[in-house]
């Protein structure tokens, strides 16, 4: 399993348990669901690209 | 305003349920999509951790004198409830790795230890959200 389709997952199931933990009525879970997947998924894209920078 | 929980059981019984399995708390609540929710996502990231690599850290054992943060990383593993106790029966034997040290050489080792311990923070939180539920402040 490559690692973006692992960040993909993480990131969905991730924001899903937290849009559901965070906001009680159903529009705003939907709303926060998608900001916060948005953010995790481009963060892992953009620090995963900024890491193969390194010299590791 | 927030909907009554249909069942009732003490605070205690319910937090244990929520540790245990995760997701059964939800479903004695009558929450079922949450239920599954929780579910699959602590059941995928913690049997995935394990493939890809991830170990369980137990006080007694020479990984836990050698390792920094055993207790803590003790407590990620064990907040995962039965998944924790399941892992340690079954482990050896879905795996060919035999030593730590070949476990950490696994590529995926930091991707694994990254799921291992969100799985256990999510079981953790729907334990509370479950607490929050029976108590009423949430529907």
């Amino acid at each position: 399993m490559g690692p973006v389709i692992l960040g993909f997952i993480f990131a969905l199931l991730v924001s899903g348990c937290f849009a559901f933990i965070e906001r009680s009525e159903r529009r705003d879970r939907i709303r926060y669901f998608i900001k916060a997947f948005v953010y995790f998924f481009l963060s892992i894209l953009i620090l995963g690209w900024l890491m193969r920078l390194l010299p590791l | 305003m927030s909907q009554k929980p249909i069942r009732k059981l003490p605070p205690v019984a319910l937090l244990g349920m929520a540790w245990l399995v995760p997701g059964s708390a939800h479903l004695f609540l009558n929450r079922r999509f949450r239920a599954a929710l929780f579910f699959v996502t602590v059941g995928l990231f913690f049997w995935l951790s394990m493939v890809l690599g991830a170990y369980v850290v137990i006080p007694g054992t020479e990984v836990y004198a050698t390792e920094s943060f055993a207790f803590f990383k003790f407590l990620g593993g064990l907040a995962n409830g039965l998944h924790f106790f399941l892992a340690l029966i079954f482990k050896s034997e879905i795996l060919n790795y035999t030593t730590i040290n070949e476990l950490k050489a696994v590529l995926t080792n930091e991707y694994a230890t990254t799921l291992l311990y969100t799985a256990g923070i999510i079981n953790i939180l729907s334990g509370v959200d479950a607490m929050d539920i029976w108590k009423g402040k949430k529907n």
